[in-house]
């Protein structure tokens, strides 16, 4: 019914709310949505760069982590200048000079779909490349499930259960990456915290248990996608910004839900 | 007799710096150990070397069994959505491969726990909507699936009423006796009377040794840095010093 153009962006809409969705349950509980966005700002120059040279993006991003964590430390060892001011000044900076080289006129075009997405561009290559990222963070989230929750759930007592908090926020973050990359292509750097944080803020209002969240979180992610495509398609939206919208929609909808909920 | 734990001249600290210093007891299976002192005396970083969180800045320590812990109340995440099941089937994490889910059997041993500490009717109830009582015995029966030697409880008796703490008590004194080694962290001067062992510490060790002999009214004062006020029809209750002229 749709032109394959379409139906590749709703595949994409389908993995990034898969994979964010159900991660995005693990960010709030576990308290990381100003970190999932710091993280989305701070990597932009690397895959800015990796696009530049045609690298491959993964690798841009995880070298744009690296940097953005070895100058967070470094802002923070300066004296007077306290850790979450050297996190703010880190990621602005990093931000922007990602900014410039994606705006620059020397830039190819396509490079300014890393900041604003590009929902309706992703090649068969894009798309696979998403798909293998996305049952890579699903199947790492059903394997760490049962310790995530029991670190989560109080870290103090994380060593005596012969956990690792470190090891534990070490695989979020990783997977954090990990979904900010399947997302960037499609909703852009400035709207993938909306697809990580949204559904899952909107799921906690319906449901009592992580596993079901996780799961009401994907099915309202895809289906605000998808949503938003429609209403892009339609409307002559931007698609990015027309998805983020829906799951804010979906959002407000879950919020008297919850009221009723908590009322009973 | 099994020792449990033992320290010689132990310290404990942050950064290098001892928040606790002088610790010497001695604690077998089957006794209650009751760490006495004011806030910010260091019965939780007392807590946290035994659990081997942090390293002695000085003295010795040795720790013969698996520890099971249940934090301060406020400790625990409220907002996380786990039922009191889930948490007791925590326990069993520390002796599954990393790899490992909890299944059908842990679950049963969880609920077996549950049971065991009066909560088998509220093992689907989320954990933030129990009871302060009922979210301290949830967390025993974790420490219980854990098959803990030495369960350190810090604080178990704030925020819960009366018949609430004889009845936390109880369990705690059933748990003692099959063997297993109870550290409490409390500044309930009743409660560490009923232990075997009271430990009282503010900064550094003041005494430790069976209630009878170790709460005076000197090691008191020392121990609290107040003065110890009567308490009409007999006992006596503390005037902590940083509590005067709060009414």
């Amino acid at each position: 019914m749709f032109e394959p153009l379409m139906q590749r962006a709703l595949a994409e809409v389908v993995l990034i709310g898969l994979a964010g969705g159900a991660l995005g349950c693990w960010v709030i509980h576990y308290e990381l949505s100003y970190a999932a966005e710091s993280l989305a700002h701070s990597l932009f120059p690397g895959l800015v760069v990796a696009a530049l040279i045609g690298a491959p993006l993964l690798a841009g991003a995880a070298a744009g982590i690296a940097a953005a964590a070895v100058a967070v430390a470094l802002a923070s060892r300066v004296p007077r200048v306290s850790r979450d001011v050297a996190v703010a000044i880190v990621v602005t900076t990093l931000f922007g000079l990602g900014a410039l080289l994606a705006l620059s006129p020397a830039s190819p075009p396509g490079i300014q779909g890393l900041l604003f997405g590009d929902i309706l561009g992703p090649s068969d290559s894009d798309l696979l490349f998403a798909g293998f990222l996305a049952a890579a963070i699903l199947a790492a989230l059903v394997l760490v499930h049962p310790r995530l929750l029991a670190v989560g759930f109080d870290r103090g007592s994380a060593r005596a259960l012969g956990l690792s908090t470190l090891v534990a926020d070490a695989i979020l973050l990783g997977l954090l990456a990990a979904a900010i990359l399947v997302a960037v292509q499609g909703l852009g750097n400035l709207l993938v915290v909306a697809v990580l944080v949204g559904p899952a803020a909107a799921a906690r209002e319906i449901s009592t248990r992580i596993a079901p969240m996780m799961i009401a979180a994907g099915a309202i992610a895809t289906t605000a996608g998808a949503c938003g495509l429609l209403l892009s398609y339609y409307a002559g939206t931007a698609a990015g910004a027309s998805v983020a919208a829906m799951i804010l929609l979906a959002y407000l909808l879950a919020l008297p839900l919850g009221a009723l909920r908590s009322s009973r | 007799m099994t020792v449990l734990a033992e320290a010689e001249g132990l310290a404990a600290g942050y950064a290098g710096r001892p928040v606790v210093s002088g610790i010497s007891f001695r604690l077998e299976a089957g006794q209650r150990l009751a760490l006495l002192g004011p806030n910010g005396g260091g019965k939780t970083t007392l807590l946290r070397v035994l659990l081997g969180e942090l390293e002695p800045l000085a003295g010795e320590l040795a720790v013969n069994a698996r520890c099971g812990t249940v934090p301060q109340s406020s400790a625990a995440r409220l907002d996380f959505p786990v039922s009191a099941l889930d948490v007791a089937t925590m326990g069993s994490l520390s002796r599954l491969a990393w790899w490992r889910r909890p299944g059908r059997a842990e679950r049963d041993d969880a609920g077996v726990a549950l049971g065991r500490v009066g909560m088998a009717d509220r093992a689907e109830t989320t954990f933030g909507e129990l009871s302060a009582g009922q979210r301290q015995r949830t967390l025993i029966a974790r420490g219980l699936v854990q098959g803990a030697g030495l369960m350190l409880l810090d604080e178990p008796f704030t925020g819960v009423d009366r018949t609430t703490a004889t009845a936390l008590e109880a369990l705690i004194a059933e748990i003692a006796s099959e063997g297993k080694g109870v550290v409490i962290a409390t500044h309930d001067l009743d409660q560490a009377r009923r232990c075997d062992l009271v430990l009282c510490l503010n900064g550094a060790q003041i005494a430790f040794g069976p209630p009878g002999e170790v709460l005076t009214r000197d090691v008191l004062e020392r121990t609290y840095g107040g003065a110890i006020i009567e308490i009409p029809g007999g006992g006596a209750g503390i005037l902590p010093a940083d509590h005067c002229g709060h009414g």
